[in-house]
């Protein structure tokens, strides 16, 4: 089993059994949540329960540290640059537009 | 320079605007055009638009100045007009939604298991390596994909960092609405780049 400090899932909860009608996370209920997980949107119970899922589930943790990674790593991608002749009309643009105003 | 010390600029040049001094207010527009610009050519794809968006951005940006009173950064203020402005370009030539099933997400077995599914951690090489090109265009190329109100919401979030307040009052969506477009999103460029670090693996 992997471990994440992030992910809060260093150490083994052994507190209190959970009611046997309590359902289980699956992979499918916890990648469903893990927005909300990362936005610390969830209530203390249902983050009980995901981490218990995820204590138990490596496909997950790897799931959830490569979604957590994606919007960096888009930001990085998606940097643009203004043109240097775009530049140029904006410049100009404005300069023309504050002339007039003022 | 630090961030602070670039707002602590970005408050003088902004102070001296306000009086009149228009070299003041070109400085700032030379300081967050790129990032505006940025904005709008993540936002529109093209870079006529993307041109005519950052005019109007600084534009409103001077016609408002006098009503800025810098609780927020300058930095911050642009961008939401920018993102406005973005959005009121898109909704002009908004096409029909694409279905929200068209974004790929993981496969699962029947009883919701990821076990089956094959899985790379790439996430540490997202932290310390420098991008790589070929997987910037692939990202670039998922992002393109994205059907328009997913990409809207992700741009504005995940890339120009906007609060979910300010995405719901930019773009008048609900932000439960937003969140889920969010998440959908966000899973369907992980499946991306997921692909993209497994192709070899998944070609044989």
């Amino acid at each position: 089993m992997k471990r994440d400090e992030a992910l809060g899932i260093i150490e083994r909860n052994e507190g209190a059994p959970q009611p046997a009608e309590v359902r289980m996370y699956n992979c499918k209920d916890s990648i469903n949540l893990l927005l909300q997980f990362l936005d610390g949107e969830m209530s203390p119970e249902d983050t009980q329960h995901l981490r218990e899922h995820l204590r138990g589930c490596s496909p997950c943790v790897d799931f959830l540290r490569t979604y957590r990674a994606t919007p960096g790593l888009c930001k990085k991608a998606l940097v643009a640059k203004m043109p240097k002749e775009v530049s140029e009309k904006l410049t100009e643009f404005l300069r023309s537009k504050i002339k007039s105003a003022s | 320079m630090s961030d602070e010390a670039i707002r602590e600029e970005d408050r003088q040049l902004l102070s001296r605007a306000q009086d009149g001094d228009v070299s003041a207010f070109e400085a700032l527009v030379d300081a967050h055009r790129d990032k505006v610009y940025g904005l709008a050519l993540r936002m529109t794809r093209s870079e006529a638009d993307a041109a005519e968006i950052t005019q109007d951005t600084f534009l409103s940006a001077y016609q408002h100045l006098k009503d800025f009173r810098g609780d927020a950064a300058f930095g911050s203020w642009v961008h939401r007009i920018a993102a406005n402005h973005a959005l009121m370009r898109l909704r002009h030539r908004r096409v029909a939604q694409a279905a929200e099933q068209e974004l790929q997400g993981p496969e699962f077995t029947e009883r919701g298991s990821l076990a089956d599914y094959p899985q790379t951690d790439w996430s540490r090489d997202a932290e310390e390596k420098a991008l790589d090109a070929e997987l910037g265009s692939a990202i670039q190329q998922a992002s393109d994909r994205l059907p328009e109100g997913y990409r809207e919401v992700f741009l504005l979030k995940d890339v120009e960092g906007l609060s979910y307040e300010q995405i719901a009052e930019a773009t008048g969506d609900s932000i439960p609405a937003i969140k889920s477009r969010l998440h959908r999103a966000r899973l369907a460029l992980r499946e991306a780049i997921d692909a993209f670090y497994n192709r070899d693996s998944r070609e044989l």
